[in-house]
């Protein structure tokens, strides 16, 4: 905490502080009596000069004057006084302006220390005031009192002798000079200091804040400079406090404001906090009541619990029992429970959840909702209509503490409080205080939906990171509106009947628009039209989906997209949902903006009855163009959908609460002072984010039970295998060489200790270490670090190169007639041959181009690289003839066809079609058409199929390993539906050749494809048919909002760094609607980068985050991660 | 692994169906260790001997070749005192399409048709080039002596 920090350094350098002090005294003018006149000081050097003298006036005094020490007044400027730095210097005598004082409390300070010395100089019982320098103003601005200067002027001259020297202009000198807070006598005699640990919180508080008056309870009779004195201060809150700080002032332009910068306002918000807290710990003062947390949960489960009468609460709250404990909370004892009952609150939450009502939809909703989602329809309709619900209102606001101000013993005449006890609320989260009652008011009538909010983002601050699998997608979100929308309408559209309302032209052309129906009152009043924002890509999906789930023509659904969307006039009554993108929006938001354009764009001008933004987090960074237009829109209810409320920062949040207006956090400097304890892992302050969250956040997870300890959702169980794979020694010679010298730069960066400064091309370092486990190829054109020393090393692009070597050496296919037309007769047969180096079937078979014999591809591949590695040329291992090249030769494709009314279990999955036209794909079978059928003829089996192709297409381990699992489910199922993901598009390439070659059908999705292709390539996945489909999928597009319920098998070819996203993914398949069992395949290779990924998962950190983050922590939590990276130890 | 499991039906197959005047017996507690012998082929000095040969099988198998040595002593330009064999397939022109069974073939021919010209004991093939039948006849004697 700052307010510690700065009173040890005071302490610490309290003799600059005096230097800085006497400095100024002594620049006073010696006589200078005006009152309230603005005066300028100079400082001189004149060390005989004698203490300076506080005035005793009762009347404010301005003090205005620039200080001479131009670095203070900018560094700490305080903007909540009053704007010229009015200060009232006014001791104990009530004032005469129109501010009021409230009696707090008394406190005693036993070691203020005098400055001024001589018997009697401090009279025990002698009233005093406290002073102190106003902010920004050099000390000495007070005027000094003529006849009492010489008071103790010769010891101070001393003192000043000794070290006064020109006082330092540093931001530090400035800092401590701002507490300083003096103590002088009724008739203005300064008689000494408050000790600096008091100073602070008072000086604060002094501003603006509170009064303080003192008596001295305890003095030596012959006090010396030094001497402690024991004062009595009484405690006044100024009634200014109790007003609103102005804590939306720079809300307007915060775009000038960094992210994760703290603000001047919120900067002394939090002074004032903890100044106001610190003040109550001193005068004893004690929260009465302090509201529940479980508050917050009560809009969902309302309607269960019995209403709770809170008249502004005299006592401690009744309720369930669970508040009971919270109600005594002392201001000391509150972190520790706070702290505690985190886990608590939020299970109290969900138990809630569990019992929560449960609410049947319109009729005109036609599908059968689950129990949860008909509990999520209860809590949304109570969300919306909230606000109307008494109790609430009546119920203190969740972060307010109520306090009775104390009677004051002594009737100085301060200020007379009626003789009822007077209460006053004080918020200890953001400092405010209040004398009206705080109610507990949402103003966001909405909330968040959060199917399977990934708790890893918000637990990523807490380091406490919990297993990210716990998430899930598809619950149903878009249901649930659906819900909503049909269950809940406008009032307006009550009267009007929905029977009435016909089915519309989709796209509403602007001539049509202004049809007589569109009149300015439908245009400024509430509409009935729930608006929808939702990615391009989820567009038609929440069409269909609002479509399929009501019955007909009780719903119209306007979409309002592409860039001949036309102009919009909303006839209100006659669009029930209005469905557009995020594009549309921001483009419409723009033009509407546009300063001489008198465009309204009617999505700014309509008061919507509701908006609903999905994937919510779109709209995340506040500055960005997506989330002003989201705030820009007109909407009594708002809703966010989301499966990652907090994206990466807390900020992420902010924005959402924003768009909801969820006062008063929607606000950015506000919900900053949360935010920065958050990240210092304060934990008051994740409870007020998980309080924020219950209250207005809707969490479903596939785990959650119901209240029967059900699961909400079953689903198929999912198999997640691990399959660790090796390379071949040529891939891991090349991993090896893209490795080390991957590492010599990493250990070369962080031994200078510049890691910091490079991590985009340490990045590009461990990209590429991970798109050579996929496939060297991946590697090849990226070979542009520059590595010195290469001696004696293996070029890696050679390597590659060999690795690849496609070149196209025309085969000279002499083949040997006999041998070869048997051998091909052979292969024809369905029967398999042996391969003679492995003794196995061949799998696949090969043919040598030359000499036509043929074994199993791998044999002959190992061999050709024996071959190599000896230095010979590569031959056929039958005949020796050669020379032989990988790429020559012919793979022998079987596939199996099915044969009239033959047995039928494992059927070909497609009628040949046969290209002989390129260099893949030789045609040999026309040559041996004849069967060379055995003995038993009698059996038919069915006929085989058979391709011939070049092997010039270089697999890799990873590939190998899919093709031959997707070749085994095939054998299993001929319709297998699966679903293949990799990050890097260059790969995805890849496997569709090898799917190509294999002769599976595919469909693929990649950022790159427009909204029409990727529907089509979804459509095309779903559709049933009898041949099997893979569908490769590139990670990042893949995350949102796909269903592929139709898929049961999951391949991730790599890993991604947080495994959230991967669970994300997998979640496509594994969600609501699946009925098989789900299995998902992870390919590791041994020995490589992938393994160091998966011990940075382990680690539950997000290596992205911590990277590409900017706080110093998470800097060295990345170069951690990353000297796992690159660490020697190999791990398997 | 398919390459361990080839050995395992080499075995069988030289169990189930012998070469002709070769016999190769595993050794119980190494299956990569052979025991062979071959009979010395008709017509040739070797004529009616028994060679006891181990034969082992690398961890590269069948991409490396077998080890192969002469228990026996034998009087060969080929084969040196140490029974070291001086044949190419053993060497560079193995290939993996060989077996067991097929090397053993070529070693017995190796026998009947001796290769002076590459020779691997140099007084042996020396003998052979200069007196041919008088190098046949301490063959002889030799198989007489040791392989009997």
């Amino acid at each position: 905490m700052d307010f510690l920090d700065d009173t040890t350094r005071v302490d610490e350098d309290l003799e600059e502080s005096y230097n800085d002090l006497e400095n100024g005294f002594f620049a006073a003018p010696p006589a200078h009596s005006t009152p309230a006149s603005e005066t300028l000081f100079l400082p001189e050097e004149s060390d005989d000069e004698p203490l300076e003298i506080e005035k005793p006036q009762p009347n404010p005094i301005k003090r205005s004057s620039p200080s001479p020490e131009a670095a203070r007044p900018t560094k700490r400027r305080r903007t909540d006084g009053t704007s010229p730095k009015a200060v009232k210097l006014s001791d104990g005598e009530p004032s005469n302006n129109s501010q009021d004082y409230f009696y707090i409390g008394d406190f005693l300070i036993d070691d203020a220390y005098s400055l001024v010395s001589g018997t009697n100089a401090i009279r025990v019982g002698e009233q005093v005031s406290l002073t102190r320098n106003i902010q920004g103003v050099d000390p000495m601005r007070v005027k000094s009192v003529p006849g009492k200067e010489s008071k103790g002027g010769g010891k101070q001259t001393t003192l000043t002798g000794f070290i006064s020297q020109p006082a330092k202009p540093s931001a530090k000198a400035s800092a401590k000079v701002d507490h300083i807070v003096r103590f002088t006598s009724l008739n203005g005699s300064h008689l000494g200091r408050l000790p600096v640990s008091m100073a602070e919180p008072v000086s604060v508080l002094m501003d603006g804040l509170a009064r303080f008056s003192g008596t001295i309870v305890e003095a030596p009779q012959r006090v010396r400079t030094g001497d402690s004195i024991l004062l009595s201060i009484k405690a006044y809150l100024s009634s200014a406090a109790f007003a609103k700080p102005d804590i939306t002032v720079v809300d307007d332009h915060n775009q000038i404001f960094n992210e994760g910068s703290e603000t001047a306002t919120e900067k002394n918000l939090r002074e004032r906090r903890s100044s106001i807290l610190r003040l109550f710990e001193l005068v004893g003062l004690k929260a009465r009541v302090e509201a529940s947390k479980l508050e917050v949960d009560q809009p969902k489960d309302k309607k269960d619990q019995p209403p709770k009468s809170k008249k502004p609460p005299k006592k401690e709250i009744i309720g369930e029992g669970e508040d009971a404990e919270e109600v005594e909370v002392e201001d000391d004892d509150e972190e520790v429970l706070q702290d505690a009952d985190l886990e608590m609150i939020y299970k109290k939450a969900q138990k809630h959840d569990k019992d929560m009502r449960e609410m049947e939809p319109a009729e005109s909703f036609v599908l059968t909702l689950r129990p949860y989602q008909k509990q999520a329809l209860n809590w949304m309709k109570s969300m919306e209509e909230g606000i109307e619900d008494s109790r609430r209102a009546m119920s203190m606001h969740p972060l307010w503490q109520e306090f009775a101000f104390p009677f004051e013993p002594s009737e100085s005449g301060v200020i007379d409080l009626c003789a009822d006890e007077r209460l006053f609320y004080f918020n200890p989260y953001s400092g405010e205080l209040s004398l009206e009652f705080p109610r507990s008011k949402t103003q966001a009538r909405g909330g968040i939906l959060a199917d399977g909010w990934y708790l890893i983002s918000l637990r990523i601050f807490t380091t406490d990171l919990l297993a990210a699998n716990q998430g899930s997608v598809g619950l149903g979100k878009t249901i649930q509106i659906a819900s909503l929308i049909h269950s809940v309408k406008n009032d307006v559209e009550s009267r009007a009947t929905s029977v009435e309302v016909k089915p519309r032209m989709r796209q509403l052309a602007i001539d049509r628009a202004f049809k007589a129906t569109t009149t300015s009152r439908s245009r400024s009043t509430t509409c009935r039209t729930t608006l929808v924002i939702a990615p391009t890509s989820l567009l038609s999906q929440w069409e269909s989906e609002l479509q399929r789930s009501s019955k007909q023509g009780t719903l119209n659904v306007t979409v309002w997209h592409g860039a001949n969307r036309g102009g919009l006039e909303v006839d209100t009554d006659a669009i029930d949902v209005l469905i557009t993108s995020y594009g549309v929006l921001v483009s419409e938001h723009a033009r509407h903006g546009r300063i001489n354009s008198t465009y309204r764009s009617p999505l700014f001008t309509t008061s919507w009855f509701r908006v609903v933004i999905d994937e919510a987090h779109y709209t995340k960074s506040r500055i960005s163009k997506t989330a002003k237009a989201v705030y820009a829109l007109k909407a009594s209810r708002r809703w966010a959908l989301t499966g990652t409320p907090i994206v990466n920062r807390l900020e992420d949040l902010q924005s959402l609460l924003h768009f909801l207006d969820y006062k008063p956090w929607s606000g950015y400097p506000f919900f900053r002072s949360t935010a920065l304890p958050f990240l210092a892992r304060d934990p008051k302050a994740i409870e007020i984010v998980q309080v924020i969250l219950e209250s207005i956040l809707l969490r479903r997870e596939k785990s959650m039970k119901d209240k029967d300890g059900n699961p909400i959702v079953t689903l198929p169980p999912k198999t997640v295998t691990v399959e660790n794979l090796e390379f071949s020694p040529l891939e891991r010679q090349i991993y090896d060489q893209i490795y080390h010298n991957a590492k010599s730069t990493f250990k070369t960066m962080d031994a200078r200790g510049t890691v910091g400064k490079n991590w985009s091309s340490i990045f590009a370092l461990l990209m590429r270490l991970r798109r050579a486990v996929l496939h060297p190829s991946l590697v090849v054109s990226k070979n542009d670090e520059g590595n010195a020393d290469r001696s004696g090393e293996v070029d890696v692009d050679d390597l590659i190169s060999r690795y690849m070597s496609g070149g196209n050496n025309e085969a000279s296919n002499e083949a040997g007639p006999t041998f070869a037309q048997l051998n091909i007769a052979a292969l024809q047969e369905n029967n398999e041959q042996e391969c003679p180096i492995c003794l196995e079937p061949m799998d696949p078979p090969v043919l040598a181009p030359k000499c036509m014999h043929s074994t199993c591809k791998d044999c002959m591949v190992d061999h050709l690289h024996q071959c190599i590695e000896k230095g010979e040329d590569g031959n056929c291992p039958i005949c020796r003839t050669g020379p032989l090249l990988e790429h020559e030769l012919i793979e022998v494709l079987k596939t199996r066809r099915r044969t009239r009314g033959s047995v039928v279990s494992d059927s070909s999955p497609e009628p040949e079609e046969r290209k002989p036209t390129s260099n893949e794909v030789i045609d040999v079978d026309a040559s041996t058409d004849e069967e060379p059928m055995e003995i038993d003829d009698a059996i038919r089996e069915p006929s085989v199929e058979v391709t011939y192709r070049r092997n010039n297409f270089q697999s890799s381990t990873k590939l190998d390993a899919l093709m031959r699992d997707l070749r085994r489910l095939r054998n299993e199922d001929p319709n297998i539906r699966a679903v293949v993901f990799s990050q890097f598009t260059g790969f995805l390439d890849l496997i569709e050749v090898a799917l190509d070659r294999d002769k599976f059908p595919w469909v693929r999705l990649d950022g790159s494809m427009s909204q029409k292709q990727r529907t089509k390539a979804l459509k095309l996945f779903s559709t049933k048919s009898d041949k099997p489909r893979i569908f490769i999928i590139s990670l990042r597009a893949g995350g949102v909002g796909l269903n592929l319920t139709s898929a049961n098998h999951v391949f991730m070819m790599d890993c991604w760094w947080n495994a959230a996203t991967e669970q994300q993914a997998i979640d496509r398949i594994h969600r609501l609607g699946q009925e098989r069992d789900v299995f998902v395949k992870h390919f590791i290779v041994a020995r490589t980068v992938e393994r160091r990924v998966l011990a940075i998962q382990a680690r539950k950190t997000a290596m992205v985050s911590s990277a590409l983050g900017k706080s110093d922590a998470s800097t060295s939590e990345g170069i951690k991660n990353l000297r796992i990276m690159f660490g020697d130890d190999e791990d398997d | 692994m398919a390459l361990s499991k080839r050995i395992i039906k080499e075995t069988e197959r030289l169990i189930a169906d012998p070469v002709p005047g070769i016999q190769a017996v595993p050794h119980e507690d190494n299956l990569r260790y052979f025991d062979v012998k071959i009979d010395g082929p008709a017509g040739c000095p070797f004529e009616g001997g028994k060679f006891s040969l181990e034969l082992f099988l690398p961890d590269e198998y069948p991409m490396s070749p077998p080890k192969v040595r002469f228990l026996t002593k034998i009087y060969h330009p080929n084969i040196d005192k140490l029974g070291r064999i001086c044949l190419d397939i053993l060497k560079d022109k193995w290939s993996p399409a060989l077996q067991i069974r097929t090397v053993l073939l070529s070693i017995q021919a190796l026998l009947s048709a001796p290769n002076p010209d590459d020779p691997l004991a140099t007084d042996v093939a020396k003998h052979y080039k200069e007196d041919e039948r008088d190098a046949q006849r301490v063959s002889k004697e030799w198989t007489e002596k040791y392989a009997k």
